[in-house]
């Protein structure tokens, strides 16, 4: 590069960095002040777009029944938190206290065998008889099924038809299969056999719904039968497979 | 400001104007006359002074009928629904708090059983068969590697001229039964635990709509979807990527818009879910094989009445 | 002075009276607002500067009101009405911006 003019003498600098005056002072720590707001408010309002929920779209009568539904969850917690408060003020170590908790620890067990399917069930509950005329239902309408049940709060689920019958537990599969449906790996054929126990009236309630399943298997040229009974009893099992990744955190 | 020597492109000096004179050059043109010609004969200013008033008092009228517009006159059910939704979040919140205690609990009531139970054989055999019942009906809180799917609504269509949405949004929009076609692939794929944003699925649990929102197990969740799955670390993301659910939502992705991802993930924690409640089904005598009582079963009538 | 008596008295019945806007004059009404605002800010200025006039201010609302309207309207039979809303609030926003700055170094010399 071309030396230009010789360069101007830069003004003497001032010997070391000078004090902040007083109000230059006062007017960093108002700019402090205000921009730390301002990340604040940028902070929550990122915060709150990311979490603000679809609902506002919702029709009245839906938001009345998530209301409901949430009610009833809040009821389910409030009962699980003071049995869980009871159970802990039990447990003491000890002798006795070792055989009062293996007592315990066998009823929780046999308990959640039912939902789990470990153990035999029974109680109230309904039979959804699924006849296919020509026409195959799908693993969807099934699924479908099965998810209204629980929703309606089914405890223990059993499907049977041609080819033997399996006990629904969390992870119960619904696939398409061979003129049939597969779950859980196995392959089952119409017509299919529903048994489910809770409260029957509102099992068979949910799942006549308008477009709901009985509506849906009729559109695929199906009947639906629902029977409720006073007693029914499920008494396929589904075995215990202890899960090999998911590991239970303490 | 344009560099020196170079003719003016035609929109700066727009720009500049825009962003510099925001008075109305009326004014000063105005003020200019009145210095060269005097002020205006009084009846003229008269009638210019009952202009401006009946100006302003205009203005004022526009304004309170916007604000009675936009405010006042917001239709009831809007209001009412505006305080549903605000008591639906705050309760969602409120059942969110109870579960973090919930879960607190349950991690103590686990150590102290675990304690309370002793070194023995049986003891030991009792807490990790209840430990793994727990874990499989989603009653324990889990960690392990899987796979992680995300899921968000597209976008919904608009009208372009008044920028609503039209009816077509639930088209767009990813339903239960979507979130339950992937829940199903994943457990078929080999899955041991699933949550939906955070909400662990257990053996009750169900997926449900409710207008543009979907409850897991009574909780309303809303796009984006995250559901978390436990399971091998290969196979279940492999298995899944090839299942029918993940075929059809790319479908999805392509047809409406929708995002659709599955990454395998090396560490997820899945939270309890809460304990459903102590119902109708009790453990039935064992050796008992038979079914239900037999009755006949009742046909639905024909032609599907309700 | 008067002016802004007038405008006073002009919210207060429009409160009052709750007169009750045509639908198909509807969707006008916000732009409206705007160019009334942008008219009122633009007054204020004047004033603090020295140079208000009583016929500009009147001119100025009513053509902001009118074009405004207009440009709306015409977005509306071509299909960019919400964009060209959009546009015409933006730009009587920056103005009423400008002029409220401007009052603002008049009122606080900040």
């Amino acid at each position: 590069m071309s030396t230009g003019p010789a360069p101007v003498p830069a003004a003497p600098e001032p010997a070391g960095p000078t004090r902040p005056s007083g109000k230059g002072r006062r007017a960093g720590a108002w700019i402090g002040l205000l921009t730390a707001l301002l990340g604040f408010a940028i902070a929550v309002q990122v915060k709150s777009t990311e979490s603000r929920s679809a609902l506002p779209t919702a029709r009245q009568e839906d938001l009345v029944r998530i209301l409901d539904d949430l009610s009833a969850r809040e009821e389910r917690l409030r009962r699980e938190i003071a049995d869980l408060q009871a159970t802990r003020g039990q447990l003491t170590t000890g002798a006795a206290g070792a055989d009062a908790a293996l007592k315990e620890t066998r009823r929780l067990t046999e308990q959640l065998g039912v939902l789990a399917g470990t153990v035999p069930a029974t109680g109230p509950g309904v039979v959804i008889t699924l006849t296919e005329r020509g026409k195959q239902l799908s693993a969807d309408t099934v699924l479908d099924a099965v998810e209204e049940l629980r929703g309606a709060g089914a405890e223990a689920i059993q499907i049977g038809g041609q080819g033997g019958a399996v006990r629904v537990g969390t992870s119960t599969y619904f696939l398409d299969g061979d003129r049939g449906i597969v779950v859980d790996g196995t392959l089952l054929r119409g017509p299919y056999r529903i048994v489910a126990i809770g409260d029957a009236a509102t099992l068979a309630a949910a799942l006549a719904i308008p477009g709901g399943v009985v509506n849906t298997v009729e559109q695929a040229s199906a009947t639906a039968a629902i029977d409720q009974r006073r007693k029914v009893t499920i008494s396929t099992l589904r075995p215990l497979q202890p899960p090999q990744y998911a590991r239970p955190v303490s | 400001m344009t560099a020196p020597g170079r003719a003016p492109w035609p929109g700066a000096r727009m720009l500049d104007d825009l962003l510099t004179n925001h008075l109305d050059p009326g004014y000063a043109a105005a003020a200019r006359r009145r210095g060269q010609e005097g002020p205006p004969p009084p009846v003229r200013r008269v009638a210019l002074r009952l202009a401006e008033v009946l100006a302003a008092a205009t203005i004022g009228v526009v304004l309170a009928v916007a604000y009675g517009q936009a405010v006042a006159r917001a239709p009831e059910a809007a209001r009412t629904r505006a305080a549903l939704v605000a008591e639906v979040d705050s309760r969602s919140a409120r059942t969110d708090a109870m579960q973090r205690q919930a879960e607190a609990l349950r991690q103590e009531v686990a150590r102290d059983r675990g304690a309370a139970l002793g070194d023995t054989v049986t003891g030991k055999a009792a807490s990790t068969e209840l430990l793994d019942l727990q874990a499989l009906t989603g009653l324990a809180r889990v960690e392990g590697p899987g796979v992680v799917v995300q899921v968000a609504d597209g976008p919904a269509p608009t009208d372009p001229v008044t920028g609503d949405t039209t009816g077509e949004a639930d088209l767009a929009r990813v339903q239960d039964r979507d979130l339950q076609d992937i829940v199903n692939s994943l457990w078929a794929s080999g899955a041991e635990a699933v949550s939906i944003n955070g909400q662990r699925l257990a053996v009750t649990s169900a997926i449900r709509s409710a207008g543009g929102a979907v409850l897991v197990d009574f909780r309303p969740v809303s796009s984006p979807y995250t559901i978390e799955a436990i399971g091998h670390p290969d196979l279940l993301p492999s298995r899944f990527g090839t299942s029918s659910a993940a075929r059809r939502f790319r479908g999805y992705v392509q047809q409406y818009g929708m995002t659709f991802s599955a990454q395998r993930a090396g560490s997820i924690v899945l939270p309890a879910a809460p304990a459903p409640d102590e119902g109708y089904a009790r453990p039935a005598p064992s050796g008992g094989s038979s079914t239900a009582t037999p009755r006949p079963a009742v046909p639905s009538p024909p032609g599907g009445g309700r | 002075m008067i002016a802004a008596l007038a405008l006073v008295v002009g919210i207060v019945l429009g409160l009052v009276l709750e007169p009750s806007v045509p639908p198909p004059l509807q969707p006008y009404l916000p732009i409206a607002v705007v160019a009334a605002l942008d008219a009122v800010f633009g007054g204020i200025r004047a004033r603090l500067d020295g140079i208000f006039d009583d016929k500009v201010f009147v001119v100025s609302f009513v053509s902001n009101v009118l074009i405004a309207a207009l440009i709306v309207f015409l977005g509306d039979k071509l299909g960019v009405g919400g964009q060209l809303s959009t546009g015409v609030v933006v730009v009587l926003g920056i103005r009423i911006f400008g002029n409220a700055a401007a009052i603002r170094r008049h009122l606080f010399r900040a």
